[in-house]
């Protein structure tokens, strides 16, 4: 794969989610857009393949597995990483069944997301 | 990777499964030789952690203090050596021991009684009447345990991702199967198992520390933090709480310890009977 800037899609319908980690994300090199609503984030997905998609599980009106079926509908090489606030044995098991990349349990350091994001990045960089 | 628990009843290739199974998804296996490890940490001579974990309760027998103890050392030297790599494990009870780790495939191999009694008869050159009898006899003692220490029922199903009949499977064919479950993407490691791992290690540490002086103590950690759930009442109490306040602060990786008293009425009665 090319050294061009991977681009990642942020979605959590909590403002300061977005707020704190775009800033991290794009210091470390990397091109981020942020969405709160899921569906938004779903339409924009149907337009524009990302490299990396973040998603909390529980958004408003879309359930963040919709998101990732939706990625996988896409772009079967786009990592997903999904966060959420709710974690369970069974939720993590059902997220990589449907091919999430990682599932990381709130609250979370961003340096800790950060370490899961160039992990799948440099993933990318191998395929 | 997964990490695997085998359960295996009384009579069937445990051992064997479990040491193909580690082999084929190149993790280490760990068995009965943890319980040495864990009656060092108990105090404890490991015949007497064995009877701890294999004998049925009885009037003159093993105090539930002491199995409870045994089962806090061998839960924490367990979940410490998990921490350490791929691992495929049988211990006694192991399925009960660690729970909610997403990247803990768990899997109960059995058999029908009368072919359970077969293979032990054959292992130990016995009469097949001996042979029943003793794996009606265990079985018997793994259902009443397991009510007693973990309020379970044993023969649950659910408690398994994976039930193989090692009737219907050689050796090799049953580990297959299990290393194969093993490498699907629900059974991977990922951040939240992790730390679901190090919590319940550190808490099982805690517990170990604190078993000695309060067998009921519950204990949950997260992210270095502590929780103490004690029903310790009575004249003595203060400075019970205190102490196993001081004696969790000890442990290595704690980072504040927080403690519930929760005065229990029942348990206070019948804590001097037991």
């Amino acid at each position: 794969m090319d050294a061009r800037q991977l681009e990642i899609l942020l979605i959590d319908d909590e403002d300061i989610v977005g707020k704190r980690l775009r800033p991290m994300l794009e210091k470390a090199g990397y091109q981020v857009e942020v969405f709160t609503s899921g569906r938004e984030a779903i339409e924009r997905l149907a337009r524009k393949t990302f490299d990396i998609v973040i998603s909390d599980v529980r958004i408003d009106e879309v359930d963040g597995l919709e998101v990732l079926a939706a990625v996988q509908q896409h772009s079967s090489r786009t990592k997903t990483i999904m966060i959420t606030g709710f974690a369970t044995l069974e939720l993590a098991r059902e997220a990589l069944a449907k091919g999430a990349f990682e599932f990381i349990a709130k609250p979370f350091y961003p340096k800790d997301l950060k370490k899961v994001v160039d992990k799948a990045a440099a993933q990318l960089r191998q395929e | 990777m997964a990490m695997i628990c085998l359960s295996s009843l009384a009579g069937c290739p445990g051992e064997e499964v479990a040491r193909e199974a580690a082999r084929l998804t190149g993790s280490e296996y760990v068995g009965p030789e943890l319980l040495t490890a864990a009656a060092t940490g108990a105090g404890l001579p490991v015949e007497k952690l064995h009877q701890a974990l294999t004998t049925a309760p009885s009037f003159f027998g093993i105090t539930l203090a002491t199995r409870r103890r045994c089962l806090a050392h061998l839960q924490a030297v367990l979940t410490g050596r998990l921490l350490q790599g791929p691992t495929v494990f049988l211990v006694p009870y192991g399925h009960h021991l660690v729970r909610g780790i997403s990247h803990l495939l768990k899997v109960r191999l059995y058999a029908p009684g009368e072919v359970r009694a077969q293979s032990w008869a054959q292992a130990r050159s016995c009469s097949a009447a001996e042979a029943v009898r003793r794996v009606r006899e265990q079985d018997r003692v793994r259902l009443l345990l397991a009510r007693l220490l973990f309020s379970a029922d044993d023969d649950d199903n659910d408690l398994f991702d994976l039930v193989v009949n090692s009737s219907h499977l050689d050796v090799e064919a049953a580990a297959q199967v299990v290393a194969e479950t093993a490498t699907q993407p629900r059974y991977r490691e990922t951040s939240y198992s992790r730390q679901c791992l190090e919590d319940l290690a550190l808490a099982n540490r805690v517990k170990a520390a604190l078993v000695g002086e309060d067998d009921e103590v519950e204990v949950t950690s997260s992210g270095g933090l502590v929780r103490l759930r004690t029903r310790v009442t009575g004249r003595r109490s203060r400075r019970r709480r205190q102490r196993l306040q001081q004696l969790a602060e000890q442990v290595d990786g704690v980072m504040g310890v927080e403690l519930e008293q929760v005065d229990d009425l029942i348990s206070r009665i019948t804590r001097p009977l037991r």
